[in-house]
């Protein structure tokens, strides 16, 4: 009787607790986009990465994961009041793009945050060391400054006559500062000189051009940040236009038509990241959660742009290429 | 007797006997033997089992894990020596004689085939750096740096191969150094930085069960592979750990390989784990598989165990039970039976037939009963004859006691009456005597008093003659004075007399046996007696009246008496029942008020009733115990002797045998029964001769 009434009992706590697993399982997960140039749609490589990444363990948009996307359209001064909405409308966990994003992220919000394009967050200050970040930010470390070197090297590869290089970059993002320094350290060792092109607002960009038409500069190294990001047709259209050539850190902007790129997939950056807010999203802490950097680095040269400017690549470069667009 | 019903349920109860409470019937000692027996051997049986089970999972376990880790192990070899071999055509004499943008060009093609190697580095004979080509760093070619004195370079030159120890980027992300000597004398050494996160593809791509991982330690204990990256690249230090620190020690002394054991995981979980060394770089791999999951079989077995053990436990419970009420229930009617023939009742013969010793048993007590039934009857006959005797002597008991009784009765009666005979006879002498010392005094006195009143008669006799002689004056006082002596002398004359009756009655008293004996019509001299004593009475007061009943029985014809005695009594009897009816009548003036007189007499078997009732005053209760004792009287002075009733009761007691007894109430009756027995019994006579 006694044995009967264990059995039900049970039974019953099954039944009960049947469904609430279930719904643990069935939780919807909300996760914050927030990026500091266009919005980021499922197709770009923020939105597509994330929904790969995500998609490993079983999350799937519009299922069980939410994105609330904000996008600040290059208007910096807006981030607080997006971070704000995103605070509103509960995310778990916010995956920023670029440097300031994850700053006002950290500034204007208690959450964790996962940035990826930001840098490196150990120069930056977003967090305390690669093992260790330590604080409410981790994520993917571009290893930027770095890279923007050995961009300028490759330049120097595809065009042993450069000389003169114009760097497109935006003064208010410290992510960009610490590129250009870093590029302008390496260049020496490369005879390169390094004319600086900071910019503030979008309309900086046409005093930029002005700059660079009054003393014309041998190539061009654009670093990614929210105003190239937006104006990036009219960099390779004003080099296409000046048979510049010129260097990127992205391959999909080759594919847009610049004539170089070195760098990271961004996607794969972000599929990483994904891993990383799964981990936060897990009640897992960013302080423990360490840095990560990529491990691949992608060569693209579009030929059509080196033909298009009369530049011939060098097969050792050529060879080196991981994409190369004809 | 007050019912007590406690005491009574008690004694009934206590009296009876009953089955005694057993603590624990035979069928459930069957059936538990039975079921312990049973889940015995289950248990036994399931625990070795198990215990074999367990050994056995465990031993599959662990084979299993460690093939699993010298397999991981192996697989990492193979990862490094493929670096080691991909180095290898850089190795070659003919590559060293290539021009340099050529070299520059295979490491970059070196490097897109080697994922896993972030930077290759040329040092030729001398130990200068030649070219280094990384994936960050802008290519150096022809840098010059001097690394005559440093490891990679003096080691791989030494032996060939120099694998360098982990070393972490940023603190984090962990790098190894491969150094390949190029072939022949200090013809340089190619180093290749080799990022160990590609190792991590060695260790996800090892399944362990479901939820087994594997990982990877360098020779300090630090991680360097894992499932989880963020573990390695959190720089985590393992060497804490049990089984690591075990196994590092057991490699750096070359010991055997110890077996794999339990313990808790990394995240304290306990495990079972195994472990293989990664020869030439002093790695240890581990493989761990969680307990519950590496035990999974042995608890599903030891469930079945338990459902067996269940059923089994049933099983024999359900047999146990069966068996032994089968074994039971003609025991129960057995000793059902034995209960009622223990109650003494006559019980029908107990009717068992399983076919075994119990029916054997049976049907030796059914012989038991049969003789005990028997032996029971034969006594109860026995007893039966037994109290019939006892009654019948209890009876003769009883009559010779009522017999013995009546003669004591009657012997009582007897010395009572000898003694109020003796005592009278005494009393009757005293007073005789006395009576006769008194009559010849008061003779005198009689005799001379009415000497004297003839001598006063006389004297006015002779006066009457001589009345002229005498003076007037002198003749009346003379007359006067002999009137005065005339009326003296009669008031000494009547209470002479009375004297004189007194002491004829104290003669009377005294005396005995006067008269004599002889049958005479008792209706008759009562007839006579009421008369006489109604018109003695009527002479002595004229205006008296009273109303005579008389009922004669004449049956009771003659009877044999003394006739002038029992007159005597009738008389004195009648005589009281007139001063009481007339006391009645004078005392309170009733109006309604008729004094009657009852006289009856009754024959009763051979005796002979008398009663004489009257309405009068009636017999206060105190007095009427002293009425039979001589000179006792309620009359005034002068009217009675108190003898009369004293007189009367020797006569009817003494001299005739009889009975005399009064009934009466005050104020209303009174009523004296004489009952005479038809023939003088002896005692009479006895007495009477006894006094003569």
């Amino acid at each position: 009787m006694k044995l009967f009434g264990t059995a039900v009992a049970l039974l019953l706590f099954a039944i009960a607790a049947g469904p609430a697993a279930a719904q643990t399982r069935s939780a919807v997960y909300r996760v914050g986009l927030l990026a500091i140039g266009a919005s980021p749609t499922d197709q770009t490589p923020f939105g597509a990465g994330l929904i790969r990444g995500f998609a490993r363990h079983g999350l799937v948009l519009g299922q069980n994961l939410v994105f609330e996307r904000r996008a600040a359209h290059g208007h910096l001064d807006r981030l607080p009041q997006l971070v704000a909405e995103l605070v509103a409308s509960r995310v778990a966990v916010i995956v920023t793009q670029g440097y300031p994003a994850a700053l006002a992220a950290k500034q204007h919000s208690r959450l964790p945050i996962v940035a990826v394009q930001a840098g490196d967050p150990t120069e930056d200050g977003l967090a305390a060391s690669f093992a260790h970040p330590g604080g409410r930010v981790t994520g993917i470390s571009e290893i930027s400054a770095e890279l923007s070197a050995k961009r300028l090297s490759l330049l120097k590869a595809a065009v042993p006559s450069v000389h003169r290089v114009a760097m497109l970059w935006i003064g208010e993002d410290l992510g960009m500062s610490l590129r250009y320094k870093a590029a302008e350290a390496q260049a020496r060792a490369l005879g390169i000189e390094v004319q600086s092109l900071g910019v503030r607002a979008p309309d900086d960009f046409d005093t930029a051009f002005a700059a660079m038409m009054r003393t014309p500069p041998d190539a061009i190294l654009m670093v990614s940040d929210v105003l190239t990001m937006l104006n990036r047709q009219r960099v390779i259209d004003f080099a296409a236009a000046h048979k510049l050539p010129a260097v990127f850190e992205y391959a999909f902007l080759v594919r847009d038509g610049g004539l170089m790129s070195y760098g990271p997939d961004i996607a794969e950056m972000f599929d990483d990241a994904a891993e990383l807010a799964w981990r936060i999203l897990q009640g897992a802490s960013p302080a423990d959660l360490p840095l990560e950097t990529p491990t691949r680095f992608v060569l693209a040269i579009n030929l059509e742009t080196a033909q298009k400017i009369g530049l011939t690549i060098p097969p050792s470069l050529l060879a080196r290429a991981d994409t190369v667009i004809e | 007797m007050p019912a007590r019903p406690g005491l009574g349920y008690d004694l009934t109860d206590a009296a009876r006997p009953r089955r005694r409470h057993l603590q624990m019937g035979l069928a459930p000692k069957l059936a538990l033997a039975f079921v312990g027996l049973v889940s015995l051997v289950l248990l036994v049986s399931a625990g070795l089992s198990c215990w074999l089970g367990f050994r056995e999972a465990e031993a599959t376990a662990v084979r299993i894990q460690q093939e699993k880790a010298r397999n991981t192990a192996r697989r990492i070899e193979e990862f490094v020596s493929g670096i080691e071999e991909e180095l290898g055509w850089t190795t070659v004499p003919q590559w060293d004689g290539l021009p340099l943008e050529q070299r520059r060009y295979d490491f970059i093609r070196l490097l897109h085939q080697v994922p896993a190697i972030s930077e290759l580095t040329e040092i030729d004979g001398s130990g200068r750096e030649q070219l280094k080509v990384s994936r960050i760093a802008p290519d150096v070619v022809g840098g010059g740096a001097d690394d005559a004195a440093r490891k990679r370079f003096v080691e791989a030159e030494a032996n060939g191969v120099w694998f360098g120890p982990v070393h972490f980027h940023n603190m984090s992300e962990p790098y190894m150094t491969v150094a390949v000597a190029h072939a022949g004398r200090h013809m340089g050494v190619t180093v290749a930085e080799v990022d160990l996160r590609f190792v991590w593809d060695v260790i996800e791509g090892m399944r362990v069960g479901r939820t087994g991982y594997a990982y990877v330690v360098d020779g300090s204990g630090r991680l360097i592979a894992d499932a989880d990256l963020s573990l390695v690249l959190r720089d985590t230090d393992w060497s804490h750990l049990p089984q690591v620190a075990a196994a590092l020690r057991s490699l750096r002394r070359h010991a055997a390989m110890p077996g794999a054991h339990t313990a808790a995981g990394p995240d304290g979980v306990p495990v079972l784990t195994a472990f293989a060394p990664v020869p030439p770089l002093g790695w240890v791999v581990f493989v761990e598989l969680p307990l519950h999951e590496a035990l999974a079989p042995v608890y599903a077995s030891l469930y079945r165990m338990a459902g067996l053990l269940a059923v089994g436990l049933l099983l024999a419970a359900g047999l146990g039970t069966l068996l032994a009420r089968r074994m039971v229930v003609p025991i129960r009617r057995l000793q059902d039976g034995a209960d009622r023939l223990g109650s003494g009742e006559r019980g029908e013969p107990i009717d068992i037939r399983t076919g075994d010793e119990i029916e054997t048993l049976a049907a030796r007590f059914n012989e038991m009963a049969a003789k005990v039934q028997e032996s029971h009857d034969t006594l109860e006959a026995r007893v039966e004859a037994r109290t019939e005797a006892l009654r019948a002597s209890e009876q003769q008991a009883r009559e010779a006691r009522i017999a013995a009784e009546q003669a004591l009765a009657d012997l009582h009666r007897a010395q009572d009456r000898l003694v109020e005979t003796q005592k009278l006879a005494s009393l009757g002498q005293l007073t005789a005597g006395i009576a006769h010392e008194i009559k010849n005094p008061l003779n005198f006195v009689n005799n001379f008093a009415e000497l004297s009143a003839e001598l006063s008669d006389e004297l006015r006799a002779l006066l009457a003659g001589k009345e002229a002689t005498l003076p007037a004056a002198a003749r009346d006082e003379v007359e006067e004075l002999t009137g005065l002596l005339s009326a003296n002398l009669a008031k000494i004359v009547e209470h002479g007399r009375r004297a004189d009756s007194i002491v004829k009655n104290m003669l009377l008293h005294s005396r005995s046996g006067t008269g004599e004996r002889r049958p005479t019509d008792l209706n008759a001299l009562v007839e006579e007696s009421l008369n006489l004593a109604y018109h003695g009475a009527r002479a002595e007061r004229p205006d008296f009246n009273v109303t005579l009943h008389c009922d004669l029985d004449p049956t009771v014809g003659e009877v044999d008496l003394y006739p002038q005695e029992i007159t005597r009594v009738l008389l004195n009897l009648c005589g009281n029942g007139f001063y009481a009816v007339r006391e009645r009548q004078r005392g309170a003036a009733e109006p309604g008020f008729a004094p009657a007189l009852w006289v009856t007499t009754r024959k009763i078997g051979d005796r002979v009733e008398i009663r004489v009732r009257d309405n009068g005053t009636g017999i206060p209760e105190e007095t009427k115990a002293k009425i039979f004792d001589p000179f006792f009287t309620t009359k005034p002075a002068g009217e009675g002797t108190g003898l009369g009733l004293s007189l009367s009761h020797d006569i009817i007691v003494t001299q005739h045998g009889g009975r005399f007894t009064v009934a009466s109430e005050p104020g209303a009756f009174t009523e004296f029964v004489i009952t005479l027995p038809g023939a003088v019994i002896a005692v009479a006579a006895a007495v009477e001769g006894g006094s003569a």
